[in-house]
C-alpha cells in the first residue's frame, strides 16, 4: 500500500503538533514524525527515509543548512516553516508554509507538493463512497491476481491511473492487502472461487 | 499523560487498559495497592527506568525516548520483544482462531470459511515476520551490544564479527513492514462484507480481539522502531568510528 511520509523539524512542542493535526487531514495512510531540533534531525535521517520535510530553518541556525543537513533527494520535497509572513528573499525551499497560514491554505499548499513531487494527483475529497463500476472491475483483476502493470494495459490506462483507483478503493472499502480484496471481491460474486483457482 | 516512578501504578492501568498485558509481559502481578511505579517495580526485580520506557511509549504514540534516561541494554529489550512475540504467537493468535472456528461450528457457509482461511494466511504471515526478527535482527542487534561493550572496555581495535558486517539497523528499519494491514482488513470484512452471523456476542468477542491485537501490534512496533533501533544505531555508529 503506497502511504506518504513526513518528517517534521520544529523546536516549538506547540506548532509542531499543530502541524500535526493538520496533516492527519489528509487520510489514513499518512506516517509522520517529528522532531524537536538538529539531533534528533540527523538521528531519524539515519534511519527513517520520508517522503516529505516540513523544516523550520530557524532550528539549524546556519544559512547554508539546506545543503549540508536536507539529503539531495529531499530537497525537491521540502517544505520550509517561517514563523513570519514575510518569506526570505532567496527561496530555497521549494514550497512554504508561514504560521499565519489557514489550515485550507497550507492543505493545499502540502498537497501541491505531493503533486508536483508524485507525479499524480492527490486529492481525497469529492469522490462517492461507492465503489464505481471501474473500481469494480479493478477489483476483479486484482483478485484474479493481476499486477498494476497488467491491469492499466488491459484497460488501456496509465499504471499510475491504476494506483490512483486502487488508493481510491482502499479508502471506500477499508481493505488494505490483495488478500483482503480477493477475499471482498468473492463474497460480493464480483468472482467466484473457481475462477480465482484457476 | 507521561508517567514516572512516582506514578501510582493503579493510576497506569485506569489512564490506558491496554497496559495490563505490558505489565503482565514484565511479570507484575495485580494486586500493588497504592504504590508507586518505582516501588512495585523494585519489589518485582524490574527495572524502572525500562519499564517507564516501554509503558510510555506504548501509551503515547508521540512519546520519544530521552536519551539521559537510556540506561537499559539492548538485551533487555529483546528480551521484552521477544516475550511479545510468544504471547502474539502461541496465546492471542490461536485464541481468535478458536473463536473463528467456533463461530463456523455454530454458522455453516463459505464466506465464514474465507474469514477463517484469511485469519490463517495472516497467521502466517505474522510468523514469518517474527521468526525474522526473533532469528535474525535480534540475534544481531545482541551482537552489536556485546562487540560495542568489548570495544570500550579494551579499548582496542578488534575483529569485528562477521554477522556485525552483513546487517544493519537501517536495513531493517527500512524493511520494518507493518503487520497489521490483514487484520485491518479483516475487521472490515466482518463488519462490512460477511452475511450477518446470529451470535452477536461471539462476533463482537472477536472484533474487540482483533481491535485490540491491531492495537497491540502498533505499539509493539513502535518500541522496536523508536526503542530498539535509535539504541543499536548509536552503537552502530560509535563501532564504525573505531574502526
Ligand atoms: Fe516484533
Ligand atoms: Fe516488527
Amino acid at each position: 500500500m503506497s502511504g506518504i511520509s513526513f518528517l517534521i523539524c520544529e523546536n516549538s512542542y506547540i506548532i509542531r503538533k499543530g502541524l500535526l493535526r493538520v496533516l492527519e487531514e489528509l487520510g489514513e495512510n499518512v506516517e509522520i514524525k517529528e522532531v524537536d531540533g538538529i539531533e534528533g534531525f540527523r538521528r531519524h535521517l539515519d534511519y527513517f527515509e520520508p517522503d516529505f520535510l516540513i523544516v523550520n530553518p530557524q532550528v539549524f541556525g546556519t544559512e547554508n543548512f539546506f545543503y549540508t543537513d536536507i539529503p539531495a533527494r529531499l530537497r525537491k520535497c521540502a517544505i520550509g516553516l517561517y514563523s513570519c509572513p514575510d518569506l526570505p528573499e532567496n527561496p530555497v525551499f521549494p514550497e512554504f508554509i508561514a504560521l499565519n497560514d489557514t489550515k485550507s491554505n497550507i492543505l493545499e499548499k502540502i498537497k501541491s507538493l505531493i503533486t508536483r513531487c508524485k507525479g499524480e494527483n492527490y486529492s481525497n475529497t469529492g469522490s462517492s463512497p461507492e465503489i464505481t463500476g471501474r473500481e469494480k472491475l479493478i477489483v476483479k483483476y486484482v483478485a484474479l491476481g493481476l499486477t498494476n502493470k497488467e491491469i492499466a494495459d488491459k484497460l488501456f490506462i496509465s499504471s499510475h491511473t491504476v494506483v490512483t483507483h486502487r488508493r481510491n478503493i482502499t479508502r471506500k472499502l477499508g481493505i488494505k492487502t490483495v488478500s483482503g480484496l480477493t477475499v471482498y471481491a468473492i463474497l460480493n460474486n464480483i468472482v467466484n472461487i473457481e475462477e480465482i483457482n484457476r | 499523560m507521561i508517567f514516572t516512578e512516582n506514578t501510582k501504578m493503579a493510576d497506569l492501568i485506569h489512564a490506558n487498559y491496554l497496559l495490563l498485558s505490558v505489565i503482565n509481559r514484565f511479570g507484575i502481578k495485580l494486586g500493588f495497592g497504592e504504590k508507586s511505579v518505582r516501588q512495585v517495580c523494585d519489589e518485582e526485580g524490574v527495572d524502572t527506568g525500562f519499564f517507564l520506557e516501554i509503558a510510555n511509549a506504548f501509551h503515547d504514540k508521540d512519546y520519544f525516548p530521552q536519551k539521559q534516561l537510556q540506561t537499559y541494554s539492548v538485551k533487555q529489550i529483546v528480551d521484552y520483544l521477544k516475550t511479545t512475540h510468544n504471547y502474539y504467537l502461541n496465546e492471542k493468535v490461536p485464541e481468535i482462531e478458536e473463536l473463528i472456528d467456533k463461530m463456523i461450528l455454530k454458522q455453516e457457509g463459505r464466506s465464514l470459511d474465507l474469514v477463517r482461511d484469511f485469519f490463517g494466511q495472516y497467521r502466517h504471515e505474522l510468523a514469518a515476520h517474527i521468526r525474522h526478527e526473533d532469528e535474525l535482527v535480534f540475534p544481531y542487534a545482541l551482537e552489536v551490544e556485546a562487540f560495542y561493550k568489548r570495544l570500550r572496555e579494551r579499548g582496542e581495535v578488534l575483529e569485528v564479527p562477521s554477522i556485525v558486517k552483513k546487517f544493519s539497523m537501517k536495513k531493517f528499519s527500512k524493511e520494518h513492514e507493518n503487520i497489521e494491514d490483514k487484520l485491518y482488513d479483516l475487521k472490515n470484512i466482518l463488519i462490512k462484507y460477511t452475511p450477518p452471523v446470529d451470535d452477536h456476542a461471539l462476533v463482537n468477542h472477536i472484533l474487540f480481539d482483533l481491535f485490540s491485537l491491531e492495537k497491540d501490534l502498533n505499539d509493539h512496533s513502535r518500541i522496536e522502531d523508536k526503542i530498539m533501533v535509535p539504541k543499536v544505531v548509536e552503537m552502530e555508529k560509535a563501532i564504525a568510528s573505531v574502526i
